[in-house]
């Protein structure tokens, strides 16, 4: 009861402190409604600049190849460049070459005799999204023109069929034409004239196979200030302590009838009830305000109770981390600007203004599997972009606690009762 | 009548420095005990061992019969402590800041509330109780300090320089609450000061303590006793153990002697420190039977040998220059 007393006075305190209000839930949300609108401004560029560039090598130089890149250059979305082998493979030795699609020899014939042909599409350079989306067009272009090539040629072998037996085959019926023109298109997903093989490079291959669904942007800004300003009030707790040390009442709180445990868990946990409040008034605020502004909208996920687990993980690690700040800072400066300083650099490096998938540097992502942000972006993003579930988030639930446990031997072997 | 408190050579030391050296004295239940000594003497640093705000690193203490290291909750249950700095939550009013310090001490419900009720009415500050401290004067303040380590009724009260920045109307208020508490409830208050006036005023027994020594503990009488009819100091040019012995030997003169001077040297003395050297112009401290009858011999003995002399300083005998006498220094350096 008397560690309550200590987090029901400094619940108490913080909320008669306005500033904290700014820090820890109107500043998410401005941070989330900025980007929101910068990040779906870039996604309404005019076609011709967000256009994916494709370079086509066509060995076989027949009229199907031909005529699927001509559909393809038809896309929007897609910017086709034709260019020969030389061409390519003096792109691809400048590292200039993103996505290549190759038509092999004898493609047309292929699929001018109705047997399968593969095209080849290859990442080389770009971003997983953008290859996520030109394979989405490459096949569903491929897929028009098996279906268009198949029915055609059923409405032609029906022709040849009546022209050859006109006194046997009486004229096809609606019923008859309509279960063939069926056939066929089933056929063509079945049995595709044309399929599509992608290949990218292996550090992309090497994640697990249900978190590789890539996201934009915008779907990673409220998982990313989220958890950028949950990590924030890791600052508060430092400060807060500092506080209670320089005025004196802590001193006296050393002097009453508790254990020091006691004294520490009653200073703490008050951040631990501040942060899950923030991430409640941050979602609701996203899901009410962001429709508003034409985003997509933001969702809380398929498994709500692996969502409040991972936010219980993400408050009780910057809780420890307050902890662990209080512990190594030794003058208000250190705590007020060194550690807001730290948390924002460790908060970019984790992913939480722009995530580490968009800069596609393999140094900075195994980087940041060294801070908690990361871990804790990953796990909302699962949660609530790619609507995984609690399976999946494990192992971003075990890394905030074990970084927890790190930051809470510090500040405990290192804390200043003195 | 029993001890609340016994210190037993209880010793600080930070690092390789010691800031409080083996200091042992007892507390009677129902007294008012002084602890005197300048800033930096040492004072602090051994309440808050005996309060357990850090252990001493050797020696032990008892505070009503409970071992601080040992059974500290049950210590810390029957002591208060009014720190020297403002120790209150500003942003909270008076009566949440109470409300919470009662809680810490275990207080809850109807007893929690006639407790707060009543140590606002000791402190005078009833009527403005639901005001945030930040709006107090430095002397409402203060006395809001007091009241939070009154709140549990404690058997041992610190009051670690209570009146540090006061006004004169809230020095004499802490001055009434002090004795009121004493008289009427019986609290046993331990009261530290480098105001000579304020321990005069309200302790029955004092200590006096200076760079981590305790160097006198005896009744306020019995430390101003000590000197007799007052001291006279007189500085000279030259000084030989010849003109001591005369002036030894006057009939007003207990004792002469050559008076040390204290020469701070932080690098050497660390935290709490200071050095004694010699003066470069020797003062002779002369410790008088009967002060008045001292000064005209001791004059009259100067004039005789047509000695010049530089200075001439007369105490009164008080705790201050009982201090004085004990260390070579004034309370306030």
């Amino acid at each position: 009861m008397r560690t309550l007393g200590i987090t029901i006075k400094d619940l108490h305190v913080f909320f008669l402190e306005r500033s904290n209000y700014i820090w820890v839930f109107i500043l998410p949300m401005v941070f989330i409604l900025l980007f929101t609108l910068v990040s779906g401004a870039a996604q309404n560029r005019p076609a011709e600049e967000t256009a994916i560039k494709l370079v086509v090598l066509d060995q076989d130089g027949g009229s199907e190849s031909q005529n699927l890149i001509n559909r393809l250059e038809g896309t929007e979305g897609v910017k086709v460049e034709k260019l020969d082998a030389a061409a390519v493979e003096q792109l691809r030795s400048k590292e200039e070459l993103a996505y290549l699609l190759t038509f092999p020899a004898g493609y047309s014939s292929a699929v001018s005799s109705g047997q399968p042909a593969t095209l080849n599409l290859e990442k080389v350079k770009g971003t997983d999204n953008e290859f996520e989306n030109l394979k989405l067009i490459v096949v569903g272009v491929a897929s028009d023109l098996s279906l268009e090539t198949q029915i055609l040629e059923s409405l032609v072998m029906v022709g040849e069929m009546q022209k050859a037996a006109p006194d046997v085959q009486p004229l096809f019926t609606v019923e008859q034409m309509q279960a063939q023109a069926k056939y066929q298109f089933e056929k063509s997903h079945t049995q595709p004239l044309v399929v599509i093989s992608s290949s990218s490079p292996q550090t992309i291959l090497e994640r697990l196979k249900d978190k590789t669904k890539e996201i934009t942007w915008a779907q990673s800004v409220v998982p990313g200030f989220t958890v950028l300003f949950v990590f924030m009030t890791a600052a508060i707790t430092a400060q807060s302590i500092y506080e209670e040390k320089r005025v004196g009442t802590f001193r006296r709180l050393l002097a009453a009838p508790l254990r020091r445990a006691n004294l520490m868990v009653g200073k703490l946990f008050p951040n631990f009830i501040v942060v899950m409040i923030q991430v409640v008034v941050v979602f609701a605020a996203s899901i009410l305000i962001l429709p508003l502004l034409g985003s997509g909208g933001v969702t809380l996920g398929n498994d709500p109770l692996a969502l409040v687990l991972l936010c219980m993980a993400m408050a009780l690690c910057a809780t420890a981390l307050g902890l662990a700040i209080s512990a190594l800072a030794r003058t208000e400066s250190q705590i007020s600007g060194g550690s807001q300083l730290f948390l924002w650099l460790t908060g970019i490096l984790g992913g939480c203004l722009v995530p580490l998938t968009l800069f596609n540097n393999p140094t900075l992502t195994s980087i940041s599997r060294f801070v908690p942000q990361s871990w804790a972006i990953q796990g909302l993003q699962d949660l609530m972009v790619r609507g995984l579930g609690m399976q999946a988030v494990l192992p971003e639930i075990a890394a905030l606690l074990a970084f927890s446990l790190v930051f809470l031997l510090v500040g405990a072997l290192r804390f200043d009762f003195d | 009548m029993t001890a609340i408190l016994e210190a037993d050579k209880i010793t600080k030391k930070y690092g390789i420095v010691e800031v409080v050296h083996g200091i042992s004295f007892q507390v009677e239940e129902g007294e008012v005990f002084g602890l005197l000594g300048p800033n930096g003497a040492g004072k602090t640093t051994s309440i808050s061992m005996l309060t357990g705000l850090f252990p001493p690193t050797s020696g032990s203490a008892k505070i009503g019969g409970y071992d601080i290291q040992k059974e500290p909750l049950k210590a810390k249950q029957i002591t208060g402590l009014v720190p020297q700095d403002l120790a209150l939550y500003p942003t909270l009013s008076a009566r949440a800041n109470l409300n919470f310090f009662g809680r810490v001490y275990g207080l809850r419900g109807k007893d929690l509330k006639e407790r707060v009720s009543d140590v606002l009415h000791i402190v005078g500050l009833a009527d403005r109780a639901d005001e945030t401290i930040e709006k107090y004067s430095g002397g409402m303040k203060r006395r809001i300090n007091i009241a939070a380590g009154l709140v549990h009724q404690p058997r041992l009260l610190f009051l670690d320089e209570p009146t540090v920045g006061v006004d004169p109307q809230s020095r004499n208020h802490i001055f009434d609450s002090v004795q009121k508490l004493n008289r009427e409830r019986g609290m046993t208050i331990i009261y530290t000061s480098h105001y000579m006036e304020e321990v005069q005023l309200l302790c029955n027994r004092v200590a006096i303590i200076d760079m981590g020594n305790l160097v006198a503990l005896d009744t306020i009488k019995n430390l101003v006793a000590m000197l007799g009819g007052g001291v006279i100091q007189i500085g000279l040019n030259k000084v030989d153990d010849q003109i001591l012995a005369e002036l030894s030997a006057l009939p007003a003169v207990k004792t002469a002697s050559l008076a040390p001077v204290i020469a701070v040297a932080p690098a050497a003395a660390g935290r709490d420190g200071g050095a004694v050297t010699t003066s470069p112009t020797p003062v002779v401290k002369i410790e008088a039977v009967q002060g008045q009858r001292a000064l005209i011999e001791v004059i009259q003995y100067f004039n005789e040998r047509d000695i010049p002399v530089v200075s001439l300083e007369t105490l009164e005998p008080n705790l201050e220059s009982v201090f004085l006498h004990l260390t070579g220094k004034k309370l306030r350096e």
